[in-house]
């Protein structure tokens, strides 16, 4: 029951009570009930001013080291560079001797912990005018930080930390060499996310970690590829959207709202997001293998990782969508479908290297999960999925209504043949509605 | 976790947390202290580049070295550059090793590309840290020294076994931060 829902609860008691319909004893015990559930939110509100304070005094400090106090000898420096890094960590064994288990103190302290520690590296940078390697700073922060996460098991480190990792990845990736490093290092917090997620996986804190796994997965797969073989990055991307939804669904399917299912949203989003990039014919441009791409800036060992996720992620999302059309999950194949057209689309241009086909495909499909959603939604009469339905409906109609890529002829002759289709089902439904009133 | 290991971790992750940063000091000092002095001239550097925020961005007018014809260096590789004095005393390259020498002056270096018998090394100082207040003045007075009509800027590395640490960027033939006290008709406003 959300917080909305208690206070309204709460509030409609004395009502209940003068009206007769619950008498004053069950009153008393709704209220106890109730109220211990809204002192949940006093400890929210503990916790988040908590990692507010933490956050404010580390990147305060960053802050005054940064102006660079040049007249002060290397030494006070040194000093400078230690004392808040020193005194984050008494902070910390203070809360470990202590035993406090209160979120408020194990993520302020944390937060501050973990800033103090890049202040110290940036202090030691600055004094000794080291090269800007952003990429090199971020590692090494992060190593040297991924201890908070686990000594005072907070959950604003560890997505910090996974920030840092991808920023690693995107850097790395960008000045020539590779990131496969990211998955050694991505591998370190998921004892974290796993332990978190144990009790409830719907908590805000599994919850906060799951939304920053899934959107650093999506960067960091992006980054990771080597791209030698390219248009592979459709088959990835469309299966792994297709892993995300499926996954979410089998483990975390009876979640009570959206912000408790970071891997459905995030799955359908970017599985409608990349169909409708897919019937463009940009994405689909020399493609496949009569365009290997070689030279200095590609290494043939780190595209190991493109074909192995390029062979998994398929079998992965089609083994999840078998298992969820045998329970009876229909829908499971709106966005189970996406990895098998990728599969074929890319087969396809890369055979033909021609784009016409495959753009076809990706227009029906965005068609067909649009018409799905809405008559699903008329049917469950919920207005959520009918308004999603129509988005990707419309959507599709205004891309291709703007499309200067197609005749003018041909989209107005398939328009209006649409249109005319939608008209007839309307007239054949409201005559079997009038046979049988 | 039990307390116990709780407190070896929490032991482990003070000591590392204290060490990276201490170590990266003393190896600096340690180069400070007794490394060998060399003058490195600085470029003009490209004016919508150059300032970025709290430094000096930092260019070098020797950072290319001569490779024999039939090298195989290759980009992104790290190699040793021997280290010579021209005759106004400034540091040139004059050929570059993968094994480290074992008696002559040398900096470790990544090469940034390879075109010809001809090699461009990255060097590992681009910018020189200074004071919020001081830098964009530095700048300009460094810019205006490192263009090719009136080339006084350079910086003092000192160098040991191949560990280089930026000990002070030079105008004039002193140090920016004295240069700027003794002319402060070129502050702005």
């Amino acid at each position: 029951m959300s917080q909305k829902q208690i206070r309204w609860l709460l509030g409609e008691l004395s009502t209940l009570l003068d009206e007769g319909v619950i008498d004053g004893a069950a009153a008393e015990r709704l209220r106890q009930r109730y109220e211990s559930a809204a002192g949940k939110s006093r400890n929210w509100a503990l916790t988040a001013f908590g990692i507010l304070g933490g956050l404010l005094v580390g990147l305060g400090i960053i802050l005054l080291l940064a102006h660079n106090w040049a007249d002060l000898s290397r030494a006070a420096r040194t000093a400078l560079a230690f004392s808040p890094l020193v005194l984050s960590q008494l902070l910390a064994f203070w809360i470990l001797h202590s035993r406090k288990t209160s979120a408020a103190w194990r993520e302020g302290v944390g937060a501050f912990w973990m800033l103090s520690i890049g202040a110290a590296i940036a202090l030691v940078a600055q004094t000794y005018h080291l090269p800007g390697d952003a990429g090199r700073f971020a590692l090494t922060w992060m190593l040297l930080s991924l201890p908070v996460v686990y000594l005072l098991n907070a959950t604003g480190p560890a997505l910090a930390y996974l920030a840092g990792i991808t920023f690693w990845a995107v850097d790395a990736q960008s000045s020539g060499g590779h990131a496969l490093g990211f998955w050694p290092l991505a591998a370190l917090i998921l004892p974290h996310v796993v332990a978190a997620a144990r009790g409830n996986p719907y908590a805000s804190g599994p919850a906060a970690l799951f939304w920053g796994l899934s959107i650093a997965l999506c960067v960091a797969i992006g980054v990771t590829l080597e791209k030698i073989l390219p248009g592979l990055w459709i088959v990835i991307y469309g299966s792994l959207f297709a892993v995300f939804y499926l996954a979410g669904e089998f483990w975390f399917g009876d979640a009570p709202s959206f912000w408790q299912k970071p891997f459905q949203a995030i799955g359908s989003a970017g599985s409608v997001v990349l169909a409708f990039l897919l019937t463009y014919a940009w994405p689909w441009e020399e493609i496949g293998w009569r365009y290997w791409r070689h030279g200095p800036a590609y290494c043939g060992g780190a595209a190991v990782l493109d074909y192995a996720l390029a062979a998994a992620l398929p079998v992965a999302a089609i083994a999840l969508l078998v298992g969820s059309v045998r329970r009876g999950k229909a829908n499971a194949l709106f966005v189970g479908s996406l990895p098998i057209l990728a599969v074929l689309g890319f087969a396809l241009v890369a055979q033909t290297d021609r784009a016409g086909g495959a753009m076809a495909l990706f227009n029906l499909y965005a068609f067909v999960v649009g018409m799905g959603l809405l008559v699903r939604g008329f049917r469950a009469r919920r207005i959520g999925t009918v308004n999603a339905g129509l988005l990707v409906v419309f959507a599709l109609i205004l891309l291709r209504f703007f499309d200067e890529d197609l005749g003018f002829v041909f989209r107005g002759v398939v328009f209006v043949l649409l249109g005319l289709a939608f008209l007839a089902v309307n007239l054949v439904l409201a005559r079997k509605k009038g046979a049988t009133p | 976790m039990k307390a116990k290991s709780l407190l070896i971790l929490f032991g482990i992750a003070v000591l590392l947390q204290l060490a990276v940063p201490a170590s990266m000091i003393v190896q600096r000092e340690r180069v400070l202290a007794h490394g060998q002095a060399f003058k490195f001239r600085t470029a003009p550097v490209d004016p919508y580049d150059a300032f970025r925020g709290r430094f000096v961005a930092l260019g070098f007018d020797q950072n290319s070295v001569e490779v024999p014809a039939d090298h195989d260096f290759a980009r992104g590789q790290t190699v040793h550059a021997l280290l010579a004095e021209d005759a106004d005393g400034f540091t040139t390259f004059t050929e570059i090793r993968r094994l480290r020498p074992a008696a002559e002056p040398y900096l470790t270096a990544k090469i940034q590309y390879v075109s010809g018998n001809n090699a461009r090394l990255q060097l590992p100082f681009d910018r020189f840290y200074m004071d919020e207040n001081e830098a964009p003045q530095a700048e300009r007075v460094y810019r205006q020294n490192s263009v090719r009509s009136n080339r006084n800027a350079y910086v003092q590395v000192r160098i040991e076994k191949g560990f280089g640490v930026i000990e002070d960027l030079y105008v004039d033939d002193v140090p920016i931060r004295t240069y700027l006290e003794s002319h402060p008709a070129e502050r702005p406003r």
